[in-house]
């Protein structure tokens, strides 16, 4: 389940996922987080995607980490606790150099 | 070649999750290392996702056919679909150098097959897709503890 967290002082919301996050699953997470980013003030709006109970990611899931990238000034969106198989997947797409991924 | 796994999908996503336990299955069989089965489970994630999501114009329901064969610590994966013909081999290399604003959001999953994977062909047979999917195997067996 998608779980959020808003820093007010910050501006920064934090995205907790637990599932694997594929074709299935990551059309939701884009609506439940593009609903939830409606409301925010988008301006020096940071986004942090926590990846720590996710065992698998297929590229629907990458697709939503460009959509909200673009979305936000450089360096403001952010994965964080990713494994590495997910992490060398991201490096195979050429993600790794379009948003910091730890 | 030794068969080593077949199955029948339904052309709904819902069916994804169940051919990943069955990989799973195949790999705890084979000693298969979680790294070289992700590969695999990533790769048919894929390829079946652009099978159900656009490989149907009408709203019947429809039968995906995948077999696993294995020799010589390869595995042959083959997939069989009665969608409109399309070759994921066709498909133009998306751009992976520009940058956030410029990247288009599509044309990740077949980069990661193509790269994934050892071997790729496809065929159009009978009015049907066939792709067969080769992976080079690698083993937990095969891995020597550091000491």
């Amino acid at each position: 389940m998608l779980k959020f967290y808003y820093n007010k002082h910050e501006n920064r919301l934090l995205c907790t996922f637990d599932e694997r996050m594929d074709s299935m699953s990551s059309p939701n997470a884009e609506k439940e987080i593009s609903k939830k980013i409606d409301g925010l003030s988008i301006e020096n709006l940071s986004i942090v995607f926590d990846l720590e109970k996710v065992d698998f990611v297929s590229s629907a899931f990458m697709r939503i980490c460009i959509k909200f990238a673009k979305k936000l000034k450089k360096d403001n969106f952010k994965i964080v606790n990713t494994k590495l198989m997910i992490k060398k997947t991201y490096k195979i797409a050429g993600l790794d150099k379009l948003m910091n991924i730890e | 070649m030794q068969k080593c796994f077949s199955m029948k999908l339904k052309n709904e996503l819902e069916e994804i999750i169940r051919m990943s336990k069955l990989i799973d299955k195949f790999g705890d069989e084979h000693n298969i290392t979680p790294d070289t089965l992700y590969e695999i489970n990533l790769a048919l994630e894929e390829i079946l996702t652009n099978i159900i999501s656009y490989g149907f114009e009408d709203k019947l329901k429809h039968n995906i056919f995948i077999e696993g064969h294995l020799h010589n610590n390869i595995l042959k994966i083959k997939i069989e679909d009665d969608g409109i013909a399309f070759d994921p081999l066709s498909i133009k290399e998306p751009d992976l150098e520009s940058n956030i604003e410029e990247r288009q959001i599509g044309g990740l999953g077949i980069h990661l097959v193509k790269t994934l994977m050892q071997n790729i062909s496809y065929l159009r047979e009978n009015e049907k897709n066939v792709l067969i999917l080769e992976k080079l195997l690698k083993c937990t067996e095969d891995l020597i503890p550091i000491k």
